[in-house]
């Protein structure tokens, strides 16, 4: 009993936080309806993939403009195989296919295809990441080139109507998927949410994990002072990829659970303007820290929800002068700038408990 | 010979920072390498820790030539270490993390996510902050300390990478009277048994460590020999010790 007070005791308030989103988000079935918890669900798809970006942006440094393309996917990889279930899907026979083409064959098992959504967008980003960092392309450099990959990505979705769905995307994908099966009895959207939930405190385990672990410490040096990791007999280009690609397949299971969410699979959700979308979540939440970026991602999509309703067509101005506001005035983020709050309020706290001694202050722990 | 660094010169677009220079260190030796302010002495660090590449020139260690070759490699392969002119250490971790980061034998990907802080690791690490006298201040971040004592974390730092060889670029920069004092014996007794280049410009703190001092100027090799040689060199006090009155009465008075 103790020993769990005196851990609550010191608990940095971004781990409070956490705790009280995962308890918010598993009580609110119970107290909300369908719709509801179709739309919290995707929310929380988001949060992985904010997840996601945070180990790669927040603890690495390597801000990724283009971070949609894995979560793009995953998502079109199983939503492509949710709609040929059926035999072949509308988008394709007006295309003028009579069979599937072979490449679609294997989605035709929905495991595999689940499979592939992680497997795919951690291959596509460890070769993407094999020739960017052994090349030593850096900051601002990296971050043009992962905005030239997005932008080929939607290029190529939009131009690939027959296998893609094109601009319209891809359609008729039953919410829930209704015809999916676990253990002998249909998936319902309340399971896919709790299949989410439970995804996504895994997930933030596994990256408070890697935060903590000596590749989390690397990764944070590489951030901080790359010239002197390398001096130190590391390679950063192999830390930088392996984190590249952690992050993509991250960001590809979420794109996995995205598809029941929503009925349909669109560039709407894996383009330029998603991509902005997830750095702008990060930018209000905080980097680096986890909290900040899931906080960040259901705020900003609760607000755009609600936004859209008040203002109609004007919500992305109003959004958008909240967000400047929030750079310019707490330009860590709002997480962020609680935990140094607090660890202000803790220094001064102990500098008044031994007045007269030299405060030595404590390091403050790597997740800020 | 050791290290043998052979004819190298380097060529920044049309300025030879360094011009044929040749120097031959002994295992186990303290090396120092003086001169005026552009002298190339850095340089010559950056070549053989691998930060720049030579335009000419060999650098030999136990008869295999590294220049040219990636830092982490000369690092990890070749153990040689380097620290930096200035504190360079992560300001966003405690001391005895900076010191975890830079241990040896933890530098692959699989390493990274197996290592474990055991009780060697810990005792070798303990050891290491009472070497560099920063033992109260183990749970600090770097940036509460003093610039001597992040002078000296970064000592540690190249102490827990336990390089063969030990550069050290201008170590004492910075630092008061009694912390160079410290830092020359932690030299002494810390790095005894490496190979120590040394790039210093405080004459009290070269009589107090070197053996062996080479003096360049404008990129070539002037002088070299003992301290007492080198400080009675005329051609070295004239392009060197007379820009510092002070230091001129020193040298003289040696």
């Amino acid at each position: 009993m103790k020993n769990i007070k005196s851990m609550l005791e010191n608990m940095t308030i971004d781990k409070y936080i956490a705790l009280f989103i995962f308890i918010g988000l598993l009580i609110l079935p119970l107290l909300s309806s369908r719709y509801s918890v179709q739309i919290f669900g995707k929310y929380i798809t988001y949060t992985i993939l904010a997840l996601g970006l945070d180990i790669l942006w927040g603890s690495t440094g390597l801000m990724n403009l283009g971070f949609a393309i894995f979560f793009g996917l995953g998502s079109y990889i199983f939503g492509i195989s949710m709609a040929i279930q059926k035999g072949l899907p509308a988008f394709m026979s007006f295309g003028g296919l009579t069979e599937l083409p072979w490449l679609y064959v294997p989605l035709q098992s929905p495991a595999v295809a689940a499979l592939l959504c992680v497997v795919i967008p951690g291959l596509v980003a460890l070769i993407l990441g094999y020739f960017v960092f052994t090349s030593k392309i850096k900051g601002v450099f990296y971050s043009i080139i992962t905005l030239a990959f997005v932008a080929l990505f939607e290029l190529f979705i939009t131009d690939q109507q027959i296998y893609t769905g094109g601009a319209s995307g891809v359609n008729g994908i039953p919410t829930g998927l209704m015809t999916l099966r676990l253990f002998g009895s249909k998936i319902s959207i309340f399971d896919w949410y709790y299949i989410a939930f439970a995804s996504l405190v895994v997930i933030y385990m596994f990256c408070l994990w890697l935060n903590h672990s000596r590749f989390g410490k690397i990764i944070h040096s590489i951030r901080d002072n790359e010239m002197r990791v390398q001096f130190l007999g590391y390679n950063p280009a192999v830390f930088k990829i392996a984190i590249f690609t952690i992050s993509a397949a991250i960001a590809g299971f979420a794109g996995l659970l995205y598809v029941p969410m929503s009925s349909f699979v669109s560039i709407e959700n894996s383009g330029v303007a998603f991509s902005t979308m997830i750095i702008i979540w990060l930018a209000v939440g905080g980097r680096g820290n986890l909290t900040g970026a899931m906080a960040g991602a259901l705020l900003v999509s609760f607000l755009q929800n609600i936004l859209s309703g008040y203002f109609g067509g004007m919500w992305q101005v109003v959004l958008g002068v909240g967000l400047i506001l929030i750079v310019m005035v707490l330009p860590k983020g709002l997480i962020g700038s609680l935990i140094d709050w607090q660890y202000m309020r803790r220094i001064h706290g102990r500098q008044h408990a031994k007045s007269g001694t030299d405060p030595v202050p404590p390091a403050q722990k790597v997740e800020v | 010979m050791y290290l043998e660094v052979k004819h190298l010169t380097v060529d920044f677009n049309g300025f030879l920072a360094v011009h044929d220079v040749s120097l031959g260190i002994e295992k186990g030796e303290t090396r120092v390498i003086i001169g005026p302010n552009g002298a190339g002495k850095t340089t010559i660090i950056d070549m053989i820790t691998g930060k720049t590449k030579p335009t000419q020139g060999e650098i030999l260690l136990n008869g295999v030539n590294i220049a040219g070759r990636e830092s982490y490699d000369i690092s990890n392969t070749y153990g040689i270490g380097r620290k930096f002119q200035g504190p360079n250490v992560f300001d966003e971790m405690s001391v005895y993390e900076n010191l975890e980061v830079a241990l040896s034998g933890h530098t692959s990907l699989w390493q990274a996510f197996t290592y474990r802080r055991t009780r060697a690791v810990d005792a070798r690490l303990e050891e290491i902050l009472s070497q560099i006298n920063l033992t109260e201040q183990r749970d600090m971040l770097p940036r509460f300390l003093s610039h001597g004592q992040r002078q000296w974390l970064e000592m540690g730092m190249i102490l827990a990478q336990n390089p063969a060889i030990i550069t050290l670029d201008e170590p004492a920069a910075g630092m008061t009277d009694d912390e160079t004092f410290k830092t020359g014996e932690m030299i002494k007794s810390v790095m005894k048994d490496k190979t120590v280049i040394v790039v210093e410009h405080d004459m009290d703190f070269i009589k107090q460590i070197a053996k062996t001092v080479t003096v360049l100027n404008q990129g070539e090799i002037l002088a070299e020999g003992t301290y007492e040689e080198v400080s009675h060199n005329a051609e070295v006090i004239r392009v060197y010790l007379k820009t510092d009155d002070t230091e001129e009465e020193e040298a003289g008075s040696v």
